[in-house]
């Protein structure tokens, strides 16, 4: 059986790498073999419209201010216009991380794709541009702040919380694919351990729904699970 | 916004290695951004920037000079661009913003604000002024006199924060927190699943909230703090041992009490996790020493194997964290105060 083209391969070829007698040797191949002819085709029509893509998209700065504006959040001063730029990069395959060869194989360029079309909606937008230590909506439960602590969080379960943190986590499952194994299990622990600390408060609070004590720790934990999804969806969209 | 391109494809085809310097002109803040590689960061006393960068032969290194700052990024002719570290000088007052996917970034002697962005490295930080914010998902985080607002977010890091001041907000749903030696006029942590420590002085009017779920919470007092300490644990315990005496408190509510006037507030709230007050240099007061963390293993008895084989398979995680108490004879030697006991 002929030995198929390799990905990296394929990819040596898009970027004029290869040698006139290489060049020469996958095109006889490609002529020969379907399953390399498709491969190849598909990879270069992806590789092409990756490449037509702007380089960068930026939120404008008063996104955010609109949209806070909107939900009613408070949080800690911004420090600088960097946190509303969003860069969309053509995407890579994932070496590991030490290996200095990056190539990009065709499932990863789908995920990719379907990742870039899910950045684009409004919402999440909001979130990767959030301030760090935004406290998110809801005006459900009003939670007076005990103390002098600043920052201190009112209740995250308001709808537009759980909106975001639906997204997100659609994203990240998404984007999977381009994560490194070690990222894509630490983010996974992370999330697990967040949402077991959960998932304990909500059974305490529902034995005793009026302490002030669970509800601030229910926002302040939920309020980090959105920090680490945020981080998380960031981290797929630097790979794309 | 006017950019002149600056060195744009340096060393593109002629080897791996980049090295220029030029002057800074009117440019207050360095931006680098890198997919995969280091970036380590120095300072100097001239109106000058110079990079230095190890790379492959498909990438080059670009530098865009606008009015206020330079930006620094690897790119390659297409695709992405390999591995690149760098290694920048910079005045020493200049502003920072440093963000490297897979690769560690270090800082020394800082003397702007610094905004660092890793999402597998360690981060080390030694200076910084103004606003010094660190985002990371995994590695360790070590800040060291920095003075200014200080916030740390980070998914699985370790966050250790010492010889400090001003304001310090850090989180993490897994990593420990440490401040140690920490002048700070407001502070506010919290760790989902691993432990909180402080160690330093109390302001006058300052606040100062640690939280954790899961983990301890170890709060180290001076003998001249003044504050109100309003402590709260759903499961876990309180205990301080300031009075002289050890003093434990029931968890599921709230105890407050006040020492030497009462002017800083001190919070601290846990889920199910222990809430230590400890006189400073007392027994256990001693801050936790950093280990190093990879991936977190599991402890998994369901690979225990009962065949002839002995292919076992234990994956452990210890998280120790005893209080010994100590002898007579020791306390009598060493300490004035009663030593915490459980």
């Amino acid at each position: 059986m002929t030995e198929h083209v390799s990905m990296a391969r394929m990819n040596d070829a898009l970027d004029a790498l290869l040698t006139a007698a290489e060049t020469d040797a996958l095109e006889s191949h490609i002529l020969r073999c379907s399953v390399c002819r498709d491969d190849y085709a598909r990879l270069s029509e992806t590789v092409t419209a990756l490449r037509g893509l702007a380089r960068s998209a930026t939120v404008p700065d008063e996104a955010w201010a609109g949209i806070a504006a909107r939900i009613g959040t408070e949080g800690r001063a911004k420090t600088g216009a960097a946190d509303a730029d969003v860069v969309l990069r053509l995407p890579t395959g994932m070496a590991p991380p030490r290996s200095r060869r990056l190539f990009f194989s065709v499932p990863q360029l789908a995920a990719a794709a379907v990742v870039v079309s899910m950045l684009s909606a409004g919402t999440v937008w909001m979130a990767l541009g959030a301030p760090a230590g935004a406290d998110f909506p809801a005006a459900e439960v009003a939670l007076e702040p005990l103390g002098g602590a600043a920052a201190r969080a009112v209740s995250t379960r308001g709808a537009r919380y759980v909106e975001v943190v639906v997204e997100l986590e659609q994203i990240l499952e998404e984007g999977r694919a381009v994560l490194a194994p070690e990222t894509l299990v630490t983010i996974e622990e992370s999330l697990t351990i967040l949402e077991a600390a959960i998932e304990e408060i909500r059974s305490a609070l529902a034995r005793d729904p009026n302490s002030d004590l669970l509800l601030r720790m229910l926002a302040n934990q939920e309020r980090t699970k959105l920090g680490v999804l945020r981080r998380a969806v960031a981290a797929v969209q630097a790979q794309i | 916004m006017n950019s002149v391109i600056i060195g744009a494809m340096l060393a593109l085809s002629m080897g791996q290695q980049t090295d220029t310097t030029f002057a800074v002109g009117s440019s207050e803040l360095l931006r680098v951004e890198t997919m995969g590689g280091s970036i380590t960061v120095g300072v100097w006393d001239r109106d000058e920037v110079r990079v230095q960068a190890e790379h492959s032969r498909r990438t080059y290194i670009s530098i865009d000079r606008s009015r206020h700052s330079i930006r620094v990024e690897s790119e390659a002719r297409r695709g992405p661009a390999n591995l690149v570290d760098f290694r920048i000088t910079v005045p020493r007052t200049f502003a920072l913003d440093l963000e490297a996917q897979y690769g560690d970034i270090t800082i020394d002697g800082a003397e702007g604000a610094i905004e660092v962005e890793t999402l597998q490295g360690d981060v080390s930080i030694i200076g910084g002024r103004g606003t010094i914010r660190v985002s990371a998902t995994m590695g360790t985080i070590l800040i060291d006199g920095a003075e200014g607002q200080i916030d740390i977010e980070s998914s699985m890091a370790d966050i250790r924060v010492v010889n400090s001041s001003g304001e310090i907000y850090a989180e993490t749903a897994a990593g420990t927190i440490v401040l140690e030696n920490v002048t700070p006029t407001a502070v506010d942590v919290g760790s989902t699943g691993g432990r909180v420590y402080y160690s330093g002085t109390f302001e006058p009017n300052g606040t100062y909230f640690f939280g954790a779920h899961g983990g301890s919470i170890t709060i180290v007092v001076p003998d001249d703090a003044s504050a109100v300490f309003n402590l709260a644990t759903v499961h876990g315990s309180i205990s301080s041992n300031l009075s002289g005496e050890v003093e434990s408190f029931r968890g599921g509510r709230r105890h407050e009490f006040e020492i030497g006037g009462g002017s800083a507030l001190i919070e601290a709230e846990t889920y199910g996790g222990r809430i230590r007050i400890l006189r400073r240099g007392s027994e256990g007061s001693s801050a936790p020493t950093q280990r190093r963390r990879g991936v977190r293993q599991r402890d998994d008895m369901a690979h225990f194997d009962l065949d002839d084989k002995h292919d076992f398979d234990f994956d452990f995680d210890f998280d120790l964290d005893f209080d010994f108490g100590a002898t007579l004879e020791t306390a009598a030697c060493n300490y004035s105060s009663v030593p915490l006991v459980y």
